[in-house]
């Protein structure tokens, strides 16, 4: 692992991303570079398929580029293993995403407690973190629900909380108000900018004009290219 | 009606574009379908197809309780006479069977007989096809009545065959009658081919000991229980000896009576099968479960553009009964085909009056197994997809986070088939371990090297003993003469054999003769023992100087009942009724006669040559593999007198497995069901399982995305599967017992609740779930995350 900038939490050079399917080559970045440091708030825009997504997916270490280098909080992430990767996701990286994401077979709690119990905590632990952490969401009350059982909204904070609760470095989140009203979407951007203001580092995908104001900065995207800074 | 025929029409749409999954639930069903078919057509002929006989409901057999006692030996013709004052009981038939020499024309063959009383076939309620029953009853009637089955196999269906001449062991006889073609009757082996006129002394088949069977109608509308009081009461009238034994006077039903052994194992093995037909059904049920969660979307714009409810269950049911039905039909073709190859594989002791067939009774259970079958499988996912929540399915949630647990349909389906399973790997596990240990139990000899062959010496031929003893001891001598012979002997009772009746004499020590104890009569020659390896305990082997005394060799068992404690060798004995007297040279280890599962019992040996038996069983022990020499022993024998038919030339090692059949039957049965119904719970788990972790592909993602490594996803799909089989495992043992103990006269030496088995039988599942469920949770383990969690 190769020690670099300490003042950019997120480093990309020159990133590409090929899918390949049925012998036919998408690109879906294409040289995209750009550097994020931390603390900072940082909103990507842009249409459809652009591949805001993609970029995003790499961040969070869901995915590798075809070619290109990223270095996320100093650390060389190209030869990590699936075991060491999944350790920093887990460690460093909340996710926030549009479906929410939340199992359905467990309860708001259970799920908010899932990234601890990957990090090996006890179930005490786990359950105390979680809950505290439901609390900061309004949630306390909806603890033992099941994700069925509560509005979009109240998802959407279930899913809040459960990046959170292991005190992440970085939340990544895609368009995490596309499924919500206007009046939940404001909430869960509240959320977002008080973690903002505590020191998280956030890197939001977002098709609304209105949530980029959040943002000390914006990302257009086109078609697999940063077109602007 | 319209509604129906598109829906129909729509199903068979959907199957035709999904062949692997059709064929599939295809093959399932036919499997379970055929196999219960072939099942239910044995359990059908044998215990609830008609008799072939008028009214066959008001037939009853009359035994005595005890067994080995000759319940009717003492004065046979007293006990029919006793028919005149039995008001409810009008026909009263004795029967004697055996088997005769059939001479005159072609071939000599042995074919089953019976000798029979007058009402015989009246009891049957039966007339002549062409002829009549025997024109005289008395000792010297020589008419007899042949079965359809020998008129046609001997005489080709002439029809001119009444009023000619047969030879029955060197008699001739006239044939009065041919009974219909649906009228059979169990003999000693097979069915009976030839009836003759029984009058109580003559005795044709010339054994020393005759069990009649006693055969009786009652009148319309009385119950077995009073024509059995009736019975008694006329025996006490008559202040008859055998007054004191009519406690164990036992009526039975016909249909019970020739059906009743087999009844608890049949059972069995008919609910084995079904259970085997269920996870057939379960596996379809499993799979259209799986793919209505999969066609959700397609049934939701079904909806949307307007299906109501009962369409949507149309189309669900539909499915099912085309499968099912495919799967019918096919298996139709397939039992029609291996019927034959079943009936051949049938042990004898399984009783069909009938051969086995694919009639309108047989097909109409598999038509109705089959649509029973489909619509089973089918209605639980049609009800289930035929509400599908629109909004949420439009708008895509939730998909990909489908799971075992939150499909619960498809978990307790999982379940109730592991359950299942292992109740069937059990049962088959009890009886495997059963059937091992009494193959394994020392049969009291050495049967290895050893040659049998059955000789029924003409009675004509051979008219007094000296003759026949003559007659044996030549076949002895040339049967000795063979190279690779090491010793040869005749016994009237060959341990182990169906076809032989054994005669129980009371023995008596002299200062008891008030204190007989039945002891098994055999007939040897003098190297009997070292011909059938039965090992010498005190005393000697007999000689051939012993011809000229009277000398006996006795049991173990006898020793000890006799003579606890003492050394009978020089001792005296007396036997039946008449007191012969003995004396002991010899006591030689037990046999098993009856079985392998049977104890022995107190036995003794007497030399052949004092009075030798029209029946004998030739047994050879050679220095090589006793096969080899059957060419040379048929010349031998032959040599001797050329018309003498041999009949059962075979090893005592086949002796051995004969005996033990109806064990091997069912436990291959139950152990190819068990298999069968293995495969189909890993195939339909597999498949199953594949797909539940297909559909939680999103949620793996989500886990991945909050730290989970490769290995807990690995870990957390297996959990999934393996646990439902343990707990489905665990349920299975637990309830297991309850159907093994319809099986229990049929285990040996295992206790029906052997905790190792059980143990085994789980860990044996546990071991397969792992197996099934380790390549779908890889697979899950190396899900693309990204993909995963953006795929739409």
């Amino acid at each position: 692992m190769v020690e670099l900038n300490q003042q950019n939490l997120i480093i990309m050079n020159k990133i590409t991303r090929i899918f390949e399917a049925n012998e036919v080559e998408t690109i879906a970045l294409s040289m995209v570079s750009l550097e994020i440091a931390k603390g900072e708030f940082v909103a990507i825009q842009g249409p459809s398929g652009c591949g805001k997504s993609t970029l995003l997916s790499i961040m969070g270490l869901l995915d590798q580029p075809t070619t290109g280098t990223y270095s996320l909080d100093s650390i060389e992430t190209a030869e990590l293993s699936g075991r060491q990767r999944a350790r920093i996701r887990n460690c460093k990286i909340g996710f926030i995403f549009q479906a929410f994401n939340l199992i359905g077979d467990l309860t708001i709690l259970e799920n908010v407690m899932l990234p601890l119990r990957y990090r090996g905590w006890t179930t005490k632990q786990r359950e105390e973190k979680a809950q505290h952490t439901l609390e900061k969401v309004d949630l306390e009350n909806r603890m033992n629900h099941f994700p069925a059982q509560l509005s979009g909204g109240q998802q959407q904070r279930a899913a809040v909380a459960r990046a959170i609760v292991g005190d992440p470095i970085i939340v990544l989140a895609d368009e995490p108000t596309g499924n919500l009203d206007s009046k939940n979407a404001e909430s869960v951007m509240e959320i977002l900018a008080d973690l903002h203001h505590n020191g998280t580092t956030i890197c939001m995908v977002t098709h609304d004009p209105r949530f980029s104001t959040y943002a000390n900065h914006t990302i257009p995207m086109f078609d697999g290219r940063i077109v602007d800074r | 009606m319209s509604i129906c025929l598109e829906a129909l029409n729509a199903a068979w749409t959907f199957l035709k574009r999904k062949p692997a999954f059709a064929g599939s639930a295809i093959l399932a069903l036919t499997i379970g379908i055929v196999c219960c078919s072939l099942v239910f057509n044995i359990f059908y002929s044998v215990l609830l197809k008609p008799l072939p006989f008028p009214d066959a409901d008001r037939m009853i057999y009359i035994q005595g309780a005890e067994e080995f006692l000759n319940l009717f030996s003492e004065n046979p013709a007293q006990f029919m006479e006793r028919r005149e004052y039995l008001h409810n009981i009008p026909y009263l038939a004795a029967i004697e069977n055996g088997i005769v020499n059939l001479g005159g024309e072609g071939e000599p063959e042995r074919v089953g007989a019976a000798r029979v009383t007058a009402d015989f076939f009246k009891v049957l309620q039966t007339t002549m096809f062409i002829g009549s029953t025997f024109q005289g009853m008395t000792s010297f009637s020589d008419d007899v009545v042949i079965s359809y089955a020998l008129w046609q196999h001997k005489f080709k269906l002439d029809r001119q065959i009444i009023g000619r001449t047969i030879r029955v062991n060197g008699t001739d006889y006239t044939i009065a009658g041919v009974l219909p073609r649906h009228i059979v009757f169990p003999g000693v082996v097979g069915n009976v081919d030839v009836y003759l006129p029984f009058v109580p002394g003559k005795d044709i088949f010339n054994s020393e000991a005759i069990y009649y069977e006693v055969l009786g109608r009652v009148r319309p509308g009385i119950d077995i229980t009073i024509a059995r009081q009736e019975m008694v009461s006329v025996m006490r009238q008559s202040g008859d000896q055998f007054l004191e034994s009519s406690k164990k006077l036992q009526f039975l039903s016909f249909r019970y009576q020739i059906s009743e052994a087999s009844r608890s194992y049949l059972t069995f093995i008919q609910l084995s099968v079904s259970f085997v037909l269920l996870i057939a059904c379960v596996n379809v049920t499993a799979l259209l479960l799986a793919r209505g969660i999969a066609r959700q979307r397609e049934l939701a714009i079904m909806a949307t553009l307007g299906a109501d409810r009962r369409r949507l269950i149309l189309l669900g049911l539909w499915e099912g009964i085309i499968l099912a039905g495919t799967g019918g039909l096919l298996g139709i073709i397939l039992v029609s085909v291996s019927i034959d190859k079943l009936s051949e594989w049938l042990p004898l002791q399984i009783h069909t009056l009938t051969p086995l067939s694919v009639d309108w009774v047989v097909v109409t259970f598999m038509l109705l197994i089959s649509v029973g079958t489909g619509v089973f499988s089918s209605v639980m996912p049609a009800l289930r997809f035929s509400r599908p929540d629109l909004n949420e399915l439009m708008k895509d949630a939730g998909i990909g986070t489908t799971s075992l647990t939150t499909s619960r349909g498809l978990k307790y389906i999982l379940f109730v088939e592991t359950v299942i399973t292992t109740v069937l790997l059990i049962g088959a596990g009890v009886m495997i371990f059963s059937y091992s240990r009494l193959i394994n139990v020392n049969p009291g000899f050495t049967p290895v090297n050893v040659l049998t062959v059955d000789l029924f010496p003409n009675a004509n031929q051979y008219t007094n003993k000296n003759e026949l003893s003559q007659f044996y001891q030549s076949i002895l001598d040339k049967i000795k003469a063979i190279p690779g012979v090491n010793y040869a002997s005749f016994s009237n009772h060959l341990p182990l054999t169906r076809h032989h009746t054994s005669s129980v004499f009371g023995v008596f020590r002299r200062d008891a003769p008030d204190s007989p104890i039945p002891g098994i009569y055999n007939q040897t020659s003098a190297e009997y023992f070292l011909a059938m390896g039965i090992s010498l305990r005190r005393g000697r082997f007999f000689t051939r100087q012993d011809e000229s005394y009277k000398h006996v060799i006795i049991n173990e068992s006898l020793s000890h009942r006799l003579f606890p404690n003492t050394d009978p060798v020089g001792k005296v004995i007396s036997i039946g009724a008449v007191r012969n007297e003995f004396d002991i040279i010899g006591v030689v280890g037990d046999t098993r006669q009856f079985g392998l599962e049977l104890p022995p019992r107190p036995a003794f040996y007497i030399l052949t040559s004092t009075n030798p038996s029209s029946f004998m069983s030739l047994v050879i022990r050679s220095k090589s593999a006793p096969k080899q020499l059957e060419s040379q022993v048929r010349e031998a024998i032959w040599s001797v007198d050329p018309e003498l038919p041999l009949r059962h030339m075979k090893t005592m090692t086949q002796v051995i497995s004969e005996s033990v059949e109806v064990w091997k039957f069912i436990t291959l049965m139950m152990l190819a069901f068990a298999i069968i119904a293995l495969i189909m719970t890993i195939i339909g788990f597999y498949s199953v399982f594949s797909y539940s972790v297909e559909c939680k592909f999103r949620e793996y993602g989500i886990r991945m995305a909050l730290g989970a490594t490769p290995f807990c996803i690995f870990l957390s799909a297996m959990r999934d599967g393996t646990v439902i089989v343990i707990t489905g495992s665990l349920v299975g043992a637990f309830i297991a017992p309850i159907g093994i103990k319809l099986l229990s006269s049929y285990l040996f030496g295992v206790n029906p609740f052997d905790l190792g088995i059980y143990a085994l039988i789980v860990l044996i599942m546990i071991g397969s779930a792992i197996t099934t469920c380790i390549v779908p949770s890889s697979r899950a383990s190396l899900f693309d995350p990204s993909a995963a969690l953006w795929r739409q």
